[in-house]
């Protein structure tokens, strides 16, 4: 049980590389926080910081209060899971097990104790006598685990635990390990790339961002998954949370004092933006007679028919493709606007086709009634609520507020 | 691989005679050697061949039994052998462990350093070592032969056992410091016990190279000291030269690099292989 703090940290590889610069946050006792970004944000590299197998160099770590940031592994009582598991070959599941409590001098008895007992609430107590070579992906997941566990340490510290395991038993082996957290309640830090596990998992999660220049932050927002993806704090984490991701549009505003006009970039499509989301958004009127970049998830458009926003832009549109995905359903079309870029590219987009060659129009991934959609074809009609779209700044890229 | 048996008659006929001939080419020297042993003296070089003579294990008698032989020697082989080996991994290992794991400047060129000493024809070396030997008053004992034997040994070993050590994942150390481990504990209960077969392999080298080495002992050892192939030379003589007995001595200084390459087949295909396929 402990806290963790980050202070201004930073490091620099080969004194050019830069791969993490002034993170500063901190992990409560008990709480879990998942690491997401993008490859190259720096992700596992705090991880492995925080391990004590990558030196700082910038800033401070602290472990309940306790300055860690030149502190040898074995001195900091944190253990980690490793994304290829890292298990000993050579030795059976419960030396890998006993492995960690015979370094720190537990006695021997103790440690049968404790091995046998995690072995148990793990699944592994026929297993112990077989090496690692003979286990499925699944159970060498878990003696991971189980290893990390038999040390009761301060923090646990995850790096991408689930990645080497298939689709379906990655599923199953998120909620075991989100009921085993419940259990232990033990300060978590946990990296992954996938959002999606980010989102579930995570009391808190640190979205963070490939950086190049020192004076830049990789970590770009610290909240609850429900505040992430309802108040991305700019376009980066408005772009890699969600899937399918966010749909991102020019358009310009004019008009001045308690009513905007926004006109979509290229189309003749104009809306005039709700005042009740004017008064919550007041910072939106500086921008009048600007472009600034509007930020719209797959679910807020739906088919007109269905609708109950109650401010909403109807728009006709050509539907290109639907895909039913059970209880979802995307309808992809395109607007003859010029496209945004957003940095996460390297993110798989899930159920977003790929934009179009054509320059000046982009697509649009609308997330709608799937019953409805099954018969939707050729033009259809749809609306866009819009007292949920999301304005950003087009330099800064930073949330209007 | 192919099967033989997949072909039709005349091919396969064929390939068995291909096979055979190979076969001559190889093991044709050292049955050649064995009959030189067991065959009369008269006979050797008869020309045309003597096929049919009665056998004799007179020459393999004197070679291991008879007093003032080749028993001595033998020993000596295996006094240099078995100091060559025990000297070879506890300088071997610790140079392969960091060459491996620790970021170093010169690193591709200390590596090709050693190839060369690999390289270079020992036979260049023999009278630099003598007398390098002399001078340090080392002439002549079994320390000298093992220690001037490392030149080969230790950087063979490296080069195969750092190959060996490539390959054991960092992650398992870095899991083994997490876990609380010291340094010389993650050496010895992780990265050794998975390195095993490189252990085995570059010992059986480091013995088999020392074993069979006529040209160090040449010019280091005495006549107390004196290795079999050396002993091996003595037949030579000035009142001739007694072949069966060259040969019975050669069969029988053959005998341990083959069931120590026997024993440990798996891990010598392992050992040479290494790397080339990941697993």
């Amino acid at each position: 049980m402990a806290s963790l703090q980050f202070e201004r940290i930073g490091k620099t590889f080969d004194e050019q590389v830069i791969a993490v610069a002034n993170v500063s946050f901190e992990v409560e006792d008990g709480e879990f926080v998942v690491l997401v970004g993008p490859s190259g944000c720096g992700k596992t590299t705090l991880l492995r910081m925080v391990a004590g197998l990558e030196s700082l160099t910038a800033g401070t770590l602290r472990l309940d209060a306790v300055d860690v940031s030149d502190t040898d592994p074995r001195d900091r009582d944190v253990a980690m899971v490793f994304q290829n598991y890292a298990l000993y070959p050579h030795m059976t599941v419960y030396q890998n097990m006993a492995f960690g409590l015979q370094q720190r001098k537990v006695p021997a008895a103790e440690i049968e104790n404790i091995v046998h007992r995690t072995a148990r609430t793990l699944d592994l107590d026929k297993l112990l006598k077989r090496k690692p070579g003979a286990l499925s992906g699944g159970q060498r997941q878990r003696v991971a685990m189980g290893r990390a566990i038999v040390r009761n340490p301060a923090v646990f510290l995850m790096d991408e635990p689930l990645s080497n395991l298939d689709a379906k038993l990655r599923v199953q082996m998120r909620s075991e390990l989100k009921l085993l957290r419940a259990r232990l309640g033990v300060t978590t830090l946990y990296v992954t790339h996938d959002q999606v596990e980010a989102m579930t998992m995570g009391d808190r999660v640190a979205v963070m961002k490939p950086i190049d220049n020192p004076g830049e932050t990789n970590l770009q927002q610290v909240d609850t998954p429900q505040t992430l993806y309802k108040q991305p704090v700019n376009i980066f984490v408005a772009s890699f949370i969600g899937s399918p991701a966010m749909n991102f549009v020019r358009v310009r505003l004019a008009g001045g004092g308690d009513a905007l006009t926004a006109s979509i970039v290229g189309t003749p499509i104009s809306y005039d933006v709700p005042a009740g989301y004017l008064a919550k958004h007041p910072g939106l009127a500086d921008y009048t007679d600007k472009e600034v970049i509007a930020g719209i998830r797959p679910e807020f458009f739906e088919f007109a028919a269905l609708s109950n926003a109650t401010h909403k832009l109807p728009l006709d549109v050509d539907v290109l493709v639907t895909e039913i995905i059970g209880p979802d359903s995307y309808l992809h079309f395109d607007l003859p606007t010029p496209p945004v870029h957003v940095g996460t590219s390297d993110e798989p987009a899930d159920a977003t086709l790929t934009q179009p060659a054509d320059t000046q129009s982009t697509r649009f991934t609308a997330r709608v009634d799937p019953e409805a959609a099954a018969e939707a074809s050729g033009t259809a009609r749809i609306t866009l609520d819009l007292a949920r779209v999301h304005y950003f700044d087009p330099a800064s890229e930073l949330a209007i507020t | 691989m192919v099967s033989v048996s997949g072909y039709s008659g005349l091919t396969r006929t064929a390939l068995y005679a291909g096979l055979l001939l190979c076969l001559m080419f190889f093991i044709g020297p050292i049955v050649w050697f064995f009959m030189l042993a067991i065959r009369p003296p008269e006979t050797a070089f008869a020309m045309p061949p003597v096929l049919a003579f009665k056998p004799t294990a007179a020459a393999f008698f004197h070679t291991v039994i008879d007093p003032g032989a080749n028993g001595r020697q033998a020993i000596n082989s295996l006094i240099v052998a078995v100091g060559a080996v025990l000297l070879n991994l506890p300088f071997s290992v610790p140079a392969a462990y960091a060459l491996s794991r620790f970021r170093m400047r010169a690193k591709k060129y200390v590596m090709l350093w050693y190839l060369g000493l690999l390289m270079a024809p020992p036979i260049a070396f023999l009278i630099p070592y003598f007398i390098l030997m002399t001078r340090i008053g080392l002439s002549g004992t079994y320390l000298s032969m093992i220690l001037v034997l490392q030149t080969l040994t230790i950087p063979f070993s490296i080069w195969v056992l750092k190959s060996f050590i490539d390959e054991v994942p960092k992650e398992l150390e870095e899991a083994a410091r997490v876990d609380g481990a010291r340094w010389y504990v993650i050496m010895l209960r992780i990265t050794m016990p998975l390195v095993r077969p490189g252990l085995i392999v570059t010992s059986m080298f480091a013995f088999v190279f020392a074993w069979n080495n006529a040209a160090f002992p040449l010019v280091l050892s005495s006549q107390s000291t004196a290795t079999l192939p050396i002993g091996t030379l003595g037949y030579f003589a000035t009142s001739g030269v007694t072949w069966s007995f060259i040969g019975a001595a050669a069969v029988l200084a053959m005998l341990p690099p083959m069931l120590i390459f026997l024993i440990f087949d798996k891990y010598v295909v392992r050992g040479l292989t290494f790397g080339a396929i990941k697993g």
